[in-house]
């Protein structure tokens, strides 16, 4: 910026400058009248001697080097300028980017972890709906293997009651059967036949 | 039946079966023959000696009768056929083949408690396992120790559970 200004000055003086000669020349080539033209002939005559003395070849030379090599500095200076403003804004034209793009990234990332931990919410929800409903069916099937369990176990109760005497009979027969001779038994069988005397009495009766 | 009656005629306690009863008639006509065919022989010839089963013993000396006469012999042979036509047989099946004995015993409590001629048909069914099945003329009767427990089912019952709680 500022070295826009300087450049802006010395174009501003060397302007000014040309102009100033350019009026001097202007007012010197005016003439005044007939005596006065002449007067002012000669004197402008002298003038431009003088004008011709004083810059003459060398010095138009000099002035023309001066302005070169001075406009070269302003150039150069503002080149360095230019460039120092170029460097400024590049690092800020980085900083900048740096900054938009971290945020933009951290933006991107807080969305991106958000969507993370909803999708994390959703499946914990859904994990612990499916455990409940696990638990759930895992109550109702510990009731209904209960129940099923109780049913046979009644059953079979129900089973081991109506067979009671069977059972006691073959475990009889097995363990001792072979051991017990029919003379072993008389007294039961005799026990027996007096309890059913009565109707082996009638039904003989009856029939002979 | 009053236990104070008496038969008629008495059957020997060895004869226990229709068996028994079958062989016993047949020693007494072997016996009838013997003797008649001595008598058409006549004296003084060998013969060969017709031993009486011990069965027919018995019947002629428990019922009083001489197996020389031949009447008494012509009484036996009437009776038992008698006997052997009218007897009530009784069937006993048994998980084992009972022993003489024991089927002696059950032949006279029969005939002390219900007919003085009955006789027993003998079978064998070993799923019994203790005591016997009788099998009358229209009824079957399960003595057998499995009716028995079933009929004391709730005995039974109390014992087990008692036995399990102690």
């Amino acid at each position: 910026m500022s070295g826009w200004l300087n450049t802006i000055l010395v174009v501003g003086s060397l302007v000014s400058v040309t102009l100033a000669f350019i009026w001097v020349a202007i007012k010197v080539g005016q003439s005044p009248g007939p005596k006065k033209t002449r007067d002012n002939q000669d004197l402008a005559g002298a003038a431009e001697d003088d004008v011709e003395h004083i810059f003459n070849d060398e010095f138009r030379e000099e002035l023309r080097n001066r302005g070169r090599l001075h406009f070269e500095k302003i150039i150069s200076d503002s080149a360095m300028f230019l460039q120092q403003d170029l460097r400024l804004t590049a690092s800020q034209i980085n900083e900048f980017m740096k900054k938009e793009i971290t945020s933009t990234l951290q933006e991107t990332f807080t969305k991106y972890e958000e969507s993370i931990m909803d999708a994390k919410q959703v499946a914990l929800e859904t994990i612990k709906k499916t455990q409940e409903s696990v638990e759930e069916q895992r109550v109702m099937m510990n009731e209904q293997v209960r129940a099923e369990i109780e049913k046979e176990k009644k059953r079979t109760v129900e089973q081991f009651d109506k067979n009671l005497s069977e059972i006691v009979n073959h475990y009889l027969i097995a363990a001792i059967g072979n051991q017990v001779s029919i003379d072993d038994q008389m007294d039961f069988i005799l026990g027996e036949l007096e309890n059913n005397k009565q109707q082996i009495l009638e039904d003989i009766k009856s029939s002979y | 039946m009053n236990k104070k009656e008496q038969p008629v005629f008495k059957l020997s306690d060895r004869i226990l079966t229709n068996i028994d009863l079958a062989r016993a008639i047949r020693q007494t006509k072997q016996l009838d023959d013997y003797f008649h065919q001595n008598n058409l022989r006549g004296g003084g010839q060998p013969t060969a000696i017709s031993k009486a089963g011990r069965v027919v013993e018995d019947l002629a000396r428990d019922n009083n009768l001489s197996i020389l006469e031949k009447k008494d012999r012509k009484l036996l042979l009437k009776q038992l056929a008698v006997i052997q036509e009218h007897a009530p047989v009784v069937h006993f099946s048994f998980p084992s083949e009972p022993s003489r004995g024991a089927l002696a015993n059950i032949v006279g409590w029969l005939r002390n408690n219900v007919n003085f001629y009955c006789l027993v048909s003998v079978g064998l069914e070993p799923i019994i396992g203790i005591g016997c099945i009788v099998r009358t003329e229209n009824k079957i009767f399960d003595c057998s120790l499995k009716n028995r427990l079933n009929g004391n089912k709730d005995l039974l019952k109390q014992v087990i559970q008692k036995a399990t709680k102690s």
